[in-house]
């Protein structure tokens, strides 16, 4: 056998891998050639500093007792991935109540001040004859049927409250995440 | 609890080496290693009552280990300095202080063992650090019994390079 055909042999022989017949090959070679030589010391060497690489396993016992907590922690985990989807939820809930609110507040204001809208852009600004006149002849049935004005204004104050309610709790949530 | 944590303790004592050199084969000489490992534990824990025996137990701690610390790799974007940036620590001369050189060169087969392969840088932790007979590695890594050897010894072969060209480069 050749230099390098040792080579290819020597970290098998070095962990004891060699069948006998081999294993007399490499030793007879290292005994004669300087180089192989050089080059089985180096492998012993490795496989010295190798072999000492179970001394930097820790202890067992060091990861036993954080399994229950690990566990719970698992356990944890899982309620704040509940609690950031509640979150998200929350945010679509809240934005389209906030939508919802705005355009209900847009088109009540627009109702009740479409006369100064009309004279401020120069024209008409009621969505349709029928519907203005739905809405008219429903309030008028209202207040024909509530004897009292203030009955319906508390009503309409109370619908109010309401809608500005919800729209502050859907505005504290949004904020608050 | 306390019972099934004893007998958990007791079959996690056969089978820690081999966790910790997988961990250690993935995540190489990082800070994260023992997080990961209590992480697999934990998984171990958890799913020991479906395990079904499909896989052999060291198969199965194997997968969950690699698993593990692949995940780990990804989302904690652990230092990834490419191996070709990997700058090997200067040998020291030969001298009295013995422990120092032996830690240096500890040092430097650690490094280049990030150079290799993972099937042989993790067959060798398997070997080495996890003190596991080939006929073991291969059963837990699920591969024959000759590419264990081929993976150590051409392993080797490398780390034995890679240590001499940072001899040189030093000279």
């Amino acid at each position: 056998m050749n230099c390098q055909q040792i080579e290819t042999l020597l970290a098998a022989f070095v962990a004891g891998d060699l069948v006998q017949a081999e294993a007399s090959q490499v030793r007879s070679h290292v005994v004669t050639c300087d180089g192989c030589r050089e080059s089985l010391a180096a492998y012993e060497k490795l496989e010295a500093t190798l072999s000492m690489r179970q001394s930097f396993v820790p202890p067992v016992d060091r990861f036993i007792p954080n399994i229950a907590s690990g566990v719970t922690q698992t356990v944890a985990n899982g309620v704040v991935a509940y609690a950031r989807a509640r979150k998200w939820l929350d945010r679509l809930v809240s934005m389209p109540a906030l939508v919802t609110t705005g355009f209900m507040m847009s088109g009540l204001a627009t109702y009740f001040y479409r006369d100064k809208i009309a004279e401020a852009i120069g024209r008409d600004v009621s969505i349709s004859t029928s519907l203005t006149q739905s809405l008219e002849s429903i309030m008028a049935t209202w207040t024909n049927t509530m004897s009292d004005i203030w009955i319906l204004g508390g009503v309409c104050a109370g619908i109010s409250i309401v809608v500005l309610l919800s729209t502050g709790v859907a505005t504290a949530r949004l904020l608050r995440h | 609890m306390q019972g099934n944590q004893k007998a958990f303790g007791e079959l996690l004592s056969r089978y820690h080496s081999t966790a910790y050199a997988v961990v250690r084969g993935v995540l190489g000489d990082s800070d994260d290693v023992e997080d990961v490992v209590q992480l697999v534990y934990v998984k171990i824990y958890k799913g020991l009552a479906s395990f079904r025996g499909d896989a052999r137990l060291s198969t199965w701690i194997y997968r969950i280990a690699r698993n593990e610390s692949i995940n780990a790799v990804k989302k904690r974007r652990l230092d990834t300095t490419p191996v070709e940036d990997v700058v090997l620590a200067a040998p020291s001369a030969a001298g009295p202080e013995a422990g120092l050189a032996q830690r240096e060169l500890s040092e430097q087969v650690e490094t280049a063992l990030e150079r290799l392969d993972e099937g042989q840088r993790m067959a060798i932790e398997l070997r080495y650090m996890g003190e596991r007979s080939y006929e073991e590695i291969a059963e837990t890594m699920g591969i024959p019994l000759g590419t264990v050897k081929t993976y150590i010894h051409r392993g080797k072969a490398q780390l034995k390079k890679v240590l001499e060209s940072a001899a040189l480069k030093d000279r």
